[in-house]
């Protein structure tokens, strides 16, 4: 309960906070509204178009949420085998590096080109994006087991599919939920960042039309849902984590 | 229960085991590194009767991990062989306990559970050694913590449990290296007595890698010093004290004057500069 407290509590103080000093600077200070609208008229256009929202929400997070699997089924095995193979690891190394290095705005119209103007290539954004991190901390997870650990692994005939499942991937978890929790926050931007380029729904691609309108009230709207989603999201892979790796040091205040 | 379990002990240390005497015929062991080459063994040869428990002490970096690796079956000797019973090491050893310095315990898994992972490392059925565990666990007074998560134990229980998973499968030959180097001097003391009340009583034979000279005399039936490295056999001490030995064993004279032999074997080893 205290820990439950401990967690939200702050985030509200923030969010209330943010809440407040926007109120007032629409209100005291007088900033026009075509600049920042105020609060309220944020949350009439919120109400007048709860479906509209919504729908363009479900968008944009089944977008996200499959850019986020994609990239974790594709960066753990990955991790995986360059823990396994130094020699692996030297063939694939520039190549991640290099990926990482081109910017995603860049490779985003290349894309569209490949791929469309439908979901897909806004979860292939999403995933792009998330890949880099999950990589590198599933990596560092595989990589951080003991030699000795696997010596007594080795020592017991167990095949390589069991010593995965009982010593690996656990002893991995930790450092992987740490990729995991950045993962699940790009994975936001990725697709928001698709759906600006193109498309027809999303939350991005209503703030690209927002824009386009002036209209800065459904602009504030569609920018609030995009936070708060990330929050929630956020926040999800952290109970996950709790739930998973209590054994952890991280975790072990969370526990007693 | 206790002084039946020790009496058996005598009375299985006697018994000679040829199904898990250990033979070490000319091993070597060089690495390649990037510095160059490095010999770390030199033509060694040992021959460990089954039951026996045989310590090996030496300075740090000597090749005594290394040697003990080839033994488990975990490094390929650069030449040489080990037979342990009628096999010839070719691979892993799979009917071994291991125990390192450290504990390497699973900080996802109970002490049961750590003891467990053992078994189920080597697909056997968890249920039919669940109660074997738990004497287990008794026998090194961790009975009531068997439902622990290791940073919930201390730095000698954790230890107790890896001990614990080393036996679990009862191997015929049990590999310690360093075991307890991590622990402090009282722990030692109790752990050492708590692994010969183990080890007395099933007749396994034992590689025991110590820095104490005092853990060697007392657990040991023969003692090996070896040299700086490349490691060579420099001296190989019997330890003829009766069993059972206590703790109060290190203060008589017959062993002051083992370890006495033990310590000017090393001492005179000292590279001189
Ligand atoms: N995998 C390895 N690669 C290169 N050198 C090694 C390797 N393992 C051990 N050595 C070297 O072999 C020597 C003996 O090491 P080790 O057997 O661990 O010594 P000890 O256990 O007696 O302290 C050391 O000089 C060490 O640096
Ligand atoms: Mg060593």
């Amino acid at each position: 309960m205290r820990a439950l407290a401990g967690n939200w509590l702050p985030s509200l103080i923030v969010f209330l906070g943010i809440g407040l000093a926007w109120q007032l600077a629409t209100t005291v200070l007088g900033v026009p509204k075509y600049l920042i609208p105020s609060p309220e008229s944020v949350w009439a256009v919120l109400s007048k178009h709860p479906q509209m929202f919504a729908a363009n929400t479900l968008v944009t997070l089944r977008e996200l949420l499959g850019g986020f699997a994609l990239a974790v089924l594709l960066a753990v095995p990955l991790a995986l085998f360059i823990s396994y193979s130094r020699l692996f690891e030297r063939f694939v190394n520039p190549v991640i590096v290099i990926s990482q290095a081109l910017p995603k705005v860049a490779i985003a119209p290349l894309l569209l080109v490949w791929f469309g103007f439908g979901e897909f290539p806004k979860i292939l954004m999403a995933a792009l994006i998330a890949f880099f991190p999950m990589l590198i901390s599933a990596t560092t997870g595989f990589k951080g087991i003991e030699p000795d650990v696997m010596s007594l692994a080795r020592s017991t005939g167990a095949s390589g599919l069991r010593i995965f499942w009982k010593i690996r991937l656990p002893s991995a978890l930790p450092a992987m939920f740490g990729g995991l929790k950045l993962a699940i926050t790009f994975a936001v931007i990725g697709a928001i960042l698709g759906e600006f380029l193109s498309g027809d729904s999303g939350l991005g691609y209503l703030i690209q039309s927002a824009s386009g309108a002036q209209r800065t009230d459904m602009l504030f709207a569609a920018l609030i849902i995009i936070s708060l989603v990330s929050v929630a999201l956020f926040y999800a892979v952290e109970f996950v984590e709790r739930k998973l790796i209590f054994w952890h040091q991280s975790q072990i205040v969370i526990v007693t | 229960m206790l002084m039946n379990a020790v009496q058996t002990a005598a009375g299985a240390r006697d018994r000679i085991d040829p199904g898990n005497a250990i033979i070490i015929e000319r091993v070597s062991k060089t690495f390649e590194t990037r510095g160059g080459t490095v010999k770390a063994i030199d033509e060694v040869s040992l021959a460990l009767r089954g039951g026996e428990f045989v310590s090996i002490v030496g300075p740090s970096g000597c090749g005594k991990s290394t040697l003990l690796g080839i033994v488990a079956g975990l490094t390929r000797p650069s030449a040489g062989s080990v037979t342990i019973g009628s096999t010839a090491v070719n691979g892993p050893y799979e009917r071994a306990g291991i125990v390192f310095q450290k504990d390497l315990l699973m900080e996802w898994r109970t002490a049961l559970d750590n003891v467990l992972l053992q078994i189920e490392l080597r697909g056997l059925a968890r249920k039919h050694y669940v109660s074997r565990a738990l004497d287990l666990l008794a026998k090194v007074s961790l009975r009531d913590f068997a439902n622990k998560y290791p940073r919930e134990l201390s730095g000698g229980m954790r230890q107790r449990v890896a001990i614990c998973r080393a036996l679990i499968h009862d191997p015929p030959v049990l590999l310690m290296d360093e075991p307890f180097g991590a622990l402090d001097a009282l722990t030692r003391d109790e752990i050492s007595v708590d692994l010969s009340k183990v080890c007395d009583e099933t007749g396994k034979t034992v590689v025991f890698i110590t820095h104490s000279i005092a853990e060697a005399v007392h657990l040991s039936d023969r003692i090996i010093v070896m040299s700086p490295r490349p490691a060579t056999i420099l001296a190989d001490i019997a330890v003829d004290l009766p069993r059972p030995r206590r703790i109060e064993v290190r203060d008589t004279p017959e062993f002051g004057a083992i370890a006495q032999r033990v310590r000017a074997s090393l001492t005179a080893l000292q590279p001189r500069r």
